[in-house]
């Protein structure tokens, strides 16, 4: 469950609010720390909402160019991580839009409809991906951080600046609501 | 222990968090409690399946595409759209430090030179409605993606129209509301339908929508009969253009209403629009398009919308605002009809209100829809005349059955269709909905019309 080398380089790199003062000095490469640490989160995240690893790619990618020019608008730089989805989440807003627009305007538009269709006959982990998206932000965080990013519950705590009791807490949830929508 | 374990203990023990302690408490408790263990498994099985997905996802590295793309950006100067505006973005950076000290000065030159832009700005490009109207010719349908006023909420949604041939009325719709329903219009009929309720609910008429779909039709409409026009302009900070702003009222089958609509003085097409079912933009609009796009071809396919498995459909009762009913139970108001059934009644009664129509006696019509009451005399004509002046009821060709869909606490609810011929000589199909009353004293009957249900529908 948890990848013991990720953990280590997670925790030998400095913290979130270290790599952003860096960025906002004007060092670039700071900015490489937060997209490793993040990156597989960002991505679990947008593929259970896009449904398409190839667009969820794209928007993973624009999201963090779009964290980078805006850090200086993130007022509590220890919070990057729920910002930063905040911004995946917009950016996804945006795909499914300008997608669905793309998509019904255009002449093979039927045919992606059937293979649309063909793609619903999802496997477990698209359900999963799925269930994992639509959780309520809070619990969305945790569960991301938890398995995605290889984070501990310590770590977790950490990194939103929450009560220990907190984050199991709502790990305790989101399983609640994942058990939930699995089964429906 | 008192009880069972909770389960946020169980995720805790799960986990690996829990003091030695309480550890040791639980582990006593679960040994023999099958409900807690039980809970424990159920717990577990959802975390080994978070953990097997999390394993088996190896994406690429977006890495490297972030960094290239942020080099290319800064080579080009340029920013990504961002979410939120570039404005804001511009006056945060501004605020944020010394090293900005030259980029505040830039930003303050930039905003003064914005709102001269908003004060003093004179279209370089010319524009008028006829050009616009000019530049929607053979357009077919439109996609706004905006937001929608649904039940007091506001919620995020994507429309699709398709516009009649050669008409300014709607034909087909399509609307899609994040976290909210689906609602689409096809043929003479309005479905909605939210998840999770496996039901789709249905009205046999077009009761949402658009009226008349911003076509060229409808702004051809507009040119000639909007009240009140008055044509401004604005320099759009976020999408970094000028616009035109046309702001215009006019009345249509569905009562008053007020629009802002906004060109694109180069390309002369509508890019933004608000809708209030007011007359004066007053309050909230109920309708918000951020963004517009003309369709060329509107196929049939895009109006087909996914049902999951065993979606069942349910006719919508009709029904009418709580506020209306003490108008409508005026004694004064409507017809006394003791001895016919609520059905003869309700036949009655729309023979009686088309007749006043046609005859355009105002004061009997309003008499038999109380509501009506609330507009004066012109408003009322302008009302019945539609938008282009020829919706007049002319002739009452065939009244339909009247058919029970609901009722309110004065009692039940009919609707009645009729085929009419309007004063441009058209066969449409009017639906009307009748409240039947009981007097608790007698038990007589009567009734009034509470008003259209959903919009005319060609027939010819």
């Amino acid at each position: 469950m948890i990848n013991p080398v990720r953990i280590m380089q997670t925790t030998a790199m400095g913290t979130d609010r270290e790599h952003i003062e860096g960025c906002l000095g004007g060092r670039t490469d700071e900015f490489r720390p937060l997209v490793e640490r993040y990156e597989r989160a960002v991505l679990a995240y947008l593929r259970g909402r896009l449904r398409h690893p190839d667009r969820a790619q794209e928007a993973a990618q624009e999201s963090f160019v779009r964290a980078f020019f805006n850090l200086a608008k993130l007022k509590k730089r220890d919070s990057f991580f729920p910002w930063l989805l905040g911004i995946a989440h917009r950016v996804a807003r945006e795909f499914d839009r300008r997608e669905q627009t793309d998509r019904r305007m255009s002449a093979e538009y039927v045919e992606q409809r059937h293979r649309l269709a063909e793609v619903r006959t999802r496997s477990r982990d698209e359900v999963l991906e799925a269930a994992v998206s639509s959780l309520p932000a809070p619990l969305r965080e945790v569960i991301l951080l938890r398995f995605y990013a290889g984070c501990s519950c310590l770590q977790i705590s950490e990194r939103l600046d929450l009560p220990l009791g907190t984050v199991t807490k709502r790990l305790s949830r989101a399983y609640a609501r994942i058990r939930r929508r699995i089964e429906n | 222990m008192q009880g069972h374990v909770t389960e946020e203990q169980l995720t805790a023990l799960a986990e690996e968090c829990l003091a030695d302690e309480e550890r040791k408490v639980v582990d006593e408790h679960l040994q023999q409690c099958e409900w807690c263990q039980e809970k424990l498994r159920e717990t577990n099985e959802v975390r080994l399946r978070l953990s097997a997905s999390a394993a088996a996802f190896e994406p690429l590295s977006i890495e490297d595409g972030v960094f290239s793309r942020i080099a290319q950006l800064r080579q080009t100067g340029q920013r990504p759209v961002t979410v939120s505006s570039r404005w804001i973005h511009l006056l945060g950076q501004a605020w944020s430090g010394t090293a900005m000290r030259a980029a505040s000065v830039a930003a303050a030159v930039v905003v003064i030179a914005a709102l001269i832009g908003v004060f003093f700005y004179q279209p370089s490009q010319a524009w008028s409605l006829e050009q616009s109207i000019e530049a929607v010719q053979g357009k077919r349908g439109v996609h706004f993606a905006g937001s929608l006023m649904i039940e007091g909420s506001r919620l995020e949604c994507q429309m699709w129209i398709r516009g009649r041939q050669g008409e300014s009325r709607m034909q087909d719709m399509l609307l899609r509301a994040e976290n909210g329903p689906t609602i689409w219009v096809k043929g003479n009929a309005t479905y909605f339908y939210k998840p999770p309720e496996p039901v789709v609910y249905t009205d046999d008429a077009q009761t949402a929508g658009f009226t008349h779909w911003p076509g060229a039709a409808f702004l051809e409409l507009l040119q000639k009969v909007a009240r009140r026009s008055e044509v401004s302009y604005r320099f759009d900070v976020f999408a970094a253009r000028r616009l035109v702003v046309l702001k215009a009222q006019m009345i249509d089958a569905g009562g008053p209403k007020s629009f802002i609509l906004e060109f694109d003085p180069s390309s002369k097409l509508l890019v933004n629009l608000k809708l209030w079912n007011n007359y004066d933009w007053s309050g909230q609009p109920t309708f918000q398009a951020d963004s517009v796009s003309y369709l060329d071809s509107v196929p049939d396919s895009l109006f087909e919308v996914d049902l999951p498995d065993g979606i069942v459909y349910r006719e919508r009762d009709v029904s009418v605002a709580p506020e209306t009913i003490g108008l409508l139970a005026t004694p004064a108001s409507g017809l006394s009809l003791p001895g016919l059934s609520e059905e003869e009644a309700s036949r009655k009664i729309a023979e009686a209100i088309y007749g006043a129509e046609i005859s355009g006696d105002l004061a009997e019509f309003k008499r038999l829809a109380p509501l009506a009451s609330l507009w004066d005399d012109e408003q009322l004509k302008a009302i019945l005349a539609g938008t282009d002046g020829q919706e007049n009821v002319t002739q009452l060709i065939e009244l339909g059955e009247p058919r029970r869909r609901g009722a309110s606490p004065l009692g039940p609810l009919f609707v009645v269709s009729a085929l009419v011929r309007q004063q441009d000589g058209r066969v449409y199909e009017h639906k009307i909905i009748v409240q039947v009353r009981r007097n608790p004293g007698n038990q007589e009957l009567s009734c009034v019309v509470c008003g259209p249900y959903g919009v005319p529908y060609p027939r010819d």
